[in-house]
Formats: structure tokens, C-alpha cells, sequence
């Protein structure tokens, strides 16, 4: 049992228990009539109880010391949260700017800080793509993504 | 002989110009995408689910469908070339077909890939004919009480084949039950979750969903690490297999046809684990076992045969009772949904068109892959050599174009990268999205099942122990979940640990 596993079994029992208030505040109803929050009461039932089951297993063993030493591998938790973040600003700026500068800056983006490439190709890449999903989805899928303060 | 007859009719509908196209695009791409690692079937299908509301329904389910199987071609591509499965379905492939390319044979590695994939794609269109009707026959007496047993069996053996532990795929069948529940009450129309969210009143939708799980999950797990890749020059020669390897291969490619179409029936089992089966069973009969793992060409047919097999009869399950067995099956589900068909045991009857129609593609839809696949190979090859940063770029912008026209509601974009969050997160930590997907696709189909018997039976819960068939099911899902108790060993795991993450 690792570390990583009693934080993420601790954080989904404490939302099974949110879960479970919204629900019955939902109503459950009765078993002759379930209201709407009892299918979801159930499921975070099932996320409750499971999650208390790793925890006491988790617990048993840990006094025995057999923990496993994870492979540690060094994550990128910047590249990840670099690409979850350019995502939302895309999101954010989609209405405004348009489809087609996002993208380019977007892609801009994508290529020269988390993939860490040169300017000259990061910029011909960036166009080239910008380009052709212009076409793929503008022109022959005719898919109405805004416009923005580019006309087109 | 009337089967024959109708087959007949869905291949001249299948022959279509428009169909055949739609045809052509869907293996292309499928194949495709089993060749590229860092997305799948799935979540190729929800990026081009808004493309069908464009196209008529056949066309659309046409399409889909061919992505689902032309993946599983690509994939033992690379897991022969490169020794990347390039789906999971073909992780088994790698340990023998990579060393058959070690050994200067990729090329009838390849071809008997395609070669098996082919067989047992034609072979199970009779399964499905003649298993198909039967069923849907069976599924017209089905009531709640039954639905709700049957996906209740269905989840219960995805928990219990689950790689990791079984609590933690519990807790994600919960996770997807909770997820299933957001948006608008279909009983009381009370709102649930919706936190004043208008995006959140019809739920959180499935392509929304599958694509962040499926897809950009896989982009921030590739993104997260230093990727160097090493791309092998192999010369592919001779991709005819020699009548040797054809007397080695054909019983495992009937064998492995037979293991893939009757376990992919059963919801809940997908197209991984019967090739498992296929490989060890080929162990288990072959006169010479410890050759396997040193290139042997039937541990490459078997298998191959058999993810072929597996995808079309996981089609059982959905076109006869309206269950998917999966993330790809489940929009499939969905898309017809869209185009208002019930997928059921009436779809038959009421739009043989489609089914029959579908079956009909399958059959030129694998020939279309012997022809890509053979001898195209080269073009499939050269597709690996994209470079990562400009894929994996290539795929954010889809993803986000893909949640993005659902709708047209950038709120979509939101929910898909959470969804991709989440599914970073439950890679990274062990969890499995398997579990969770299928609940969230099953959630309001069994939500409705067990409060509809319940209202019925005026709460009598034991009304589900007194219907033979919804006792039967809930029976064997209980006896299953019960015998982990005592035996610490589920069945199948053995072989399942070696299947690395995917």
C-alpha cells in the first residue's frame, strides 16, 4: 500500500460523504417510491464503503512495514498543468478572439513551452496546423466555430 | 438460407457510394489510430460523434463500427513492428510478433495478422446472424427486474476483472454512478448536481466524458514524462505466410474466433481479455510450449483472431438488449439514440436496415483491411514516424473541437478537461476508467430499471430472487463477488498481471 493510495482512498471517502448529504437532502424517498437522490446515494455508498475497506487493509499493513517503496519517476507536473491550463484559457478566449487565433497561440504555446521546440519550427508548425484545421473544420465540415475578432 | 438472403441485402446497402466512403474513412482511420499510440477507439469516436448528426444513421453507425475494428488491425501493426501495442487488445501480439520481426518474419507476421483478423471477422457475421434475432427474442420478456440484473451482472464481472484491486474498481463503479446521476431527475425532474449550471442539466454527456478520459488523459500521461522514442527500420518482405504457417495457424484462428465472439458476448468483457485466454490456451495445446514468447506464428493468429472476434461480439449485447459493453459500443449506443432508434430487442424488427445493413459493412469493411493492411502496410509504418510534439498537439485541438461542437457551448470544453484531469489522476494512482466509463453509461439505464421494478413491486426488493432470469444473473453476481472472499485468487488474474498499463 503506498502513501499515494491512503490520500486518494482518504479524498474520494470525504466526496462520497458530501455525496451522500447532497443526496439524501435530494430526498431518498421510500423503497416503494425512491426519490432522486437515492441512486446516488448508493453509488457513493459504494465509493464509501470500498474506500474504508482499502483504508483499514492499508492500515493493518502498515504495521507490519511492508510498504512498497513506489518507483519514483520524476514527474512534469508543470508540462501537465501547462497543457490542463492552456485548455481553459482556450475556453476562456474562444468567443472572443476566435477559433483561428487560439489555435495559433495555442499551438504557439503547446510547441515552445512544453515541448520545448525551436522558434522556427514552432512557428511553421503552428501555421501550418492553424491552416489546415482552418480548412477541416471551417471549410469542409462547415462545423461554425466563432469567428472572433478575426473576420474570419 | 433467409439470413443469407439478408446479409445479402445489407452488403448492396453497405455497397452504397456514400456508405462505402464513410466505410473507407472509418478503417482508415481506425487503423489509424490503433498504429498511434495516445488515443484510442474511443476516444476517436467521440471526437467524430457531432460529424454524424450531419450524415444518415446507417452511414454514421457504418463508420463507427469501422473505426472500432480497423483499430484492432493497426494495433498488432505496431505491436509487431515497434513492440508498442498500439491498442491494448493487441498487448499480446508483441510478445511473439515482435520477436517473429526480431527474426527477419514480420512480414508473415503481419499477414497472418490481417490474414486472422480477416477470418475471424467473417466468420462471426454468421454468429451474429444466427445469434442475434434469437436474442432479441429472449430480450422482449425482459422487464426491469431483468435489466437491472443483467447490468448489475455486467459491472460485477468488470469489478471483479479489474487489473488492480478490486475495492478500487468499486469505488470507481461508484464514481460513475454518481457522475451518471448529475442533470435532471427523469422521475421527479428534480435538478441533481447541477450547482446552477445550465451545461450540467442534461448531465455531464458522454462524449464530453470519454473524450477527456480517453483522450486527453492519454496526452498529459505522454506529456508528463522525457519521451524518447527509437523508431526500428525493419524491411518488411513476403507477407504471405507459408503453407506451413497457415497449417500452424489456422485451428488457433478458429479457436481464438470462437473465444473472442462467445466471451465479448457477455457485457462486461472486453476485447482485451479473451486474447489472454486465446494465448494461453494456444500455450496449453501447443506441442511445442516452450517455444511461445520466441516468435511462434500461432501465438500472433490466435490472438489476432480473436480481438476481431471480440469486437464484433460485443456488437450482441448492444444491437439485442441495449447494453453496451464498453466506451466505443457505448457510442455507438448513443449515436443511434441521437438518431432516435431504441436499441433494444426491437431494433431488428423495426430497422433491419440497420442491422443488417451494419452486418453487411463488416464484411467489406475487412476486406477494405486486407487491402490497407497488406499492401499498404508501408504507409501505416511511415505514420509512426509523426513526430510526438505536433501528435500530441494535434490531438489537444481535437479534443477540444471535439467537446467543443457537441454543442457549441465552450462550457463542454470545461467538463472535458476535468474529465482528462480525472482520468490523469486515476491512471496515476491505479485506478481503472473501465469501471467507472461503463457505469456512467449504464447509470441512467439502471437507475431507471431498479426505481422503475421498485415502484412496480411496491419496494420488494426480493422481487429481483423470484424472476428466474434476474435471480439467475444476480445469483452468479453475487457467487462471484462472494468467492473473492474466500479464495484470494481471482481467475483470470494470473494472466492479467502481466498486461502491463495501458
Amino acid at each position: 500500500m503506498q502513501k499515494s493510495d491512503i490520500f486518494s482512498t482518504l479524498f474520494l471517502l470525504l466526496f462520497s460523504v458530501y455525496i451522500a448529504v447532497v443526496s439524501s437532502k435530494l430526498g431518498l424517498g421510500t423503497l416503494g417510491k425512491p426519490g432522486p437522490g437515492f441512486f446516488p446515494f448508493c453509488g457513493a455508498m459504494l465509493v464509501g464503503i470500498s474506500a474504508v475497506v482499502i483504508l483499514i487493509g492499508a492500515l493493518s499493513k502498515m504495521t507490519h512495514r511492508e510498504e512498497v517503496i513506489a518507483q519514483r519517476e520524476k514527474t512534469r507536473w508543470w508540462s501537465v498543468s501547462c497543457v490542463l491550463g492552456v485548455i481553459v484559457v482556450f475556453a476562456l478566449l474562444l468567443n472572443k478572439l476566435g477559433f483561428v487565433l487560439c489555435t495559433f497561440l495555442m499551438f504557439i504555446f503547446l510547441l515552445r513551452v512544453v515541448m520545448s521546440q525551436r522558434w522556427s519550427k514552432t512557428i511553421v508548425v503552428a501555421l501550418c496546423t492553424t491552416v489546415g484545421s482552418y480548412i477541416l473544420f471551417e471549410v469542409l465540415l462547415n462545423a461554425q466555430l466563432p469567428r472572433g475578432i478575426l473576420a474570419f | 438460407m433467409e439470413n443469407l438472403h439478408y446479409l445479402m441485402a445489407g452488403i448492396s446497402l453497405a455497397l452504397e457510394p456514400m456508405n462505402l466512403l464513410f466505410l473507407l474513412g472509418g478503417v482508415s482511420l481506425g487503423t489509424m489510430i490503433g498504429v498511434l499510440p495516445g488515443i484510442g477507439p474511443a476516444g476517436a469516436i467521440a471526437l467524430l460523434l457531432p460529424l454524424t448528426y450531419y450524415v444518415p444513421p446507417l452511414t454514421a453507425v457504418i463508420m463507427i463500427e469501422g473505426i472500432m475494428y480497423g483499430a484492432q488491425y493497426g494495433g498488432s501493426t505496431t505491436s509487431i513492428l515497434v513492440n508498442i501495442p498500439g491498442e491494448p487488445s493487441a498487448i499480446i501480439t508483441c510478445i511473439d510478433g515482435y520477436q517473429m520481426a526480431r527474426k527477419g518474419r514480420a512480414g508473415p507476421a503481419l499477414g497472418i495478422a490481417a490474414f486472422a483478423s480477416y477470418i475471424a471477422g467473417t466468420c462471426c457475421l454468421f454468429g451474429l446472424l444466427t445469434i442475434a434475432p434469437p436474442l432479441a427474442e429472449l430480450g422482449l420478456r425482459f422487464g426491469p427486474p431483468e435489466h437491472f440484473a443483467l447490468m448489475a451482472f455486467g459491472l460485477t464481472l468488470v469489478v471483479y476483472l479489474a487489473r488492480g484491486s478490486m475495492a478500487k474498481a468499486l469505488m470507481m463503479l461508484g464514481l460513475g454512478i454518481i457522475f451518471a446521476s448529475v442533470g435532471l431527475d427523469p422521475f421527479t425532474s428534480a435538478l441533481r448536481f447541477t450547482y446552477d449550471k445550465i451545461i450540467l442539466r442534461d448531465g455531464l454527456g458522454l462524449p464530453q466524458v470519454v473524450i477527456g478520459l480517453f483522450g486527453l488523459s492519454e496526452v498529459l500521461l505522454v506529456v508528463e514524462k522525457v519521451f524518447v522514442r527509437t523508431i526500428y527500420e525493419t524491411k518488411i518482405k513476403g507477407l504471405l505466410p507459408t503453407l506451413k504457417d497457415w497449417k500452424d495457424s489456422i485451428f488457433p484462428i478458429f479457436r481464438g474466433t470462437v473465444i473472442g465472439f462467445f466471451l465479448a458476448v457477455i457485457p462486461g468483457i472486453s476485447v482485451v481479455i479473451p486474447t489472454f485466454i486465446s494465448y494461453t490456451l494456444e500455450k496449453k495445446l501447443s506441442k511445442h510450449p516452450e517455444k511461445f514468447g520466441t516468435g511462434v506464428i500461432e501465438a500472433v493468429a490466435g490472438p489476432e483472431a480473436c480481438n476481431n472476434a471480440s469486437s464484433a461480439g460485443n456488437l450482441i449485447p448492444m444491437l439485442t438488449l441495449g447494453i453496451p459493453t464498453g466506451a466505443s459500443s457505448a457510442l455507438l449506443l448513443g449515436a443511434l439514440m441521437i438518431y432516435g432508434f431504441h436499441p433494444g430487442p426491437l431494433l431488428i424488427k423495426e430497422s433491419p436496415d440497420i442491422f443488417y445493413g451494419l452486418i453487411g459493412s463488416m464484411y467489406i469493411g475487412n476486406v477494405l483491411l486486407v487491402i490497407l493492411n497488406l499492401p499498404l502496410i508501408g504507409i501505416w509504418v511511415r505514420v509512426l514516424k509523426i513526430p510526438y510534439d505536433i501528435l500530441f498537439s494535434l490531438i489537444v485541438l481535437f479534443c477540444i473541437i471535439g467537446a467543443y461542437t457537441i454543442n457549441n457551448d465552450a462550457a463542454d470544453i470545461y467538463i472535458m478537461v476535468s474529465f482528462g484531469l480525472v482520468g490523469y489522476l486515476m491512471r496515476k494512482f491505479g485506478y481503472e476508467a473501465v469501471p467507472m466509463i461503463l457505469a456512467v453509461v449504464l447509470g441512467p439505464m439502471w437507475e431507471r430499471a431498479l426505481r422503475q421494478s421498485m415502484i412496480i413491486f411496491k419496494g420488494n426488493f426480493l422481487i429481483f430472487f423470484q424472476r428466474p432470469i434476474s435471480a439467475v444473473l444476480l445469483g452468479l453476481a453475487i457467487l462471484i463477488l462472494l468467492s473473492t472472499l474466500f479464495t484470494k485468487k481471482r481467475i483470470g488474474q494470473t494472466i492479467l498481471k502481466r498486461e502491463p498499463e495501458d
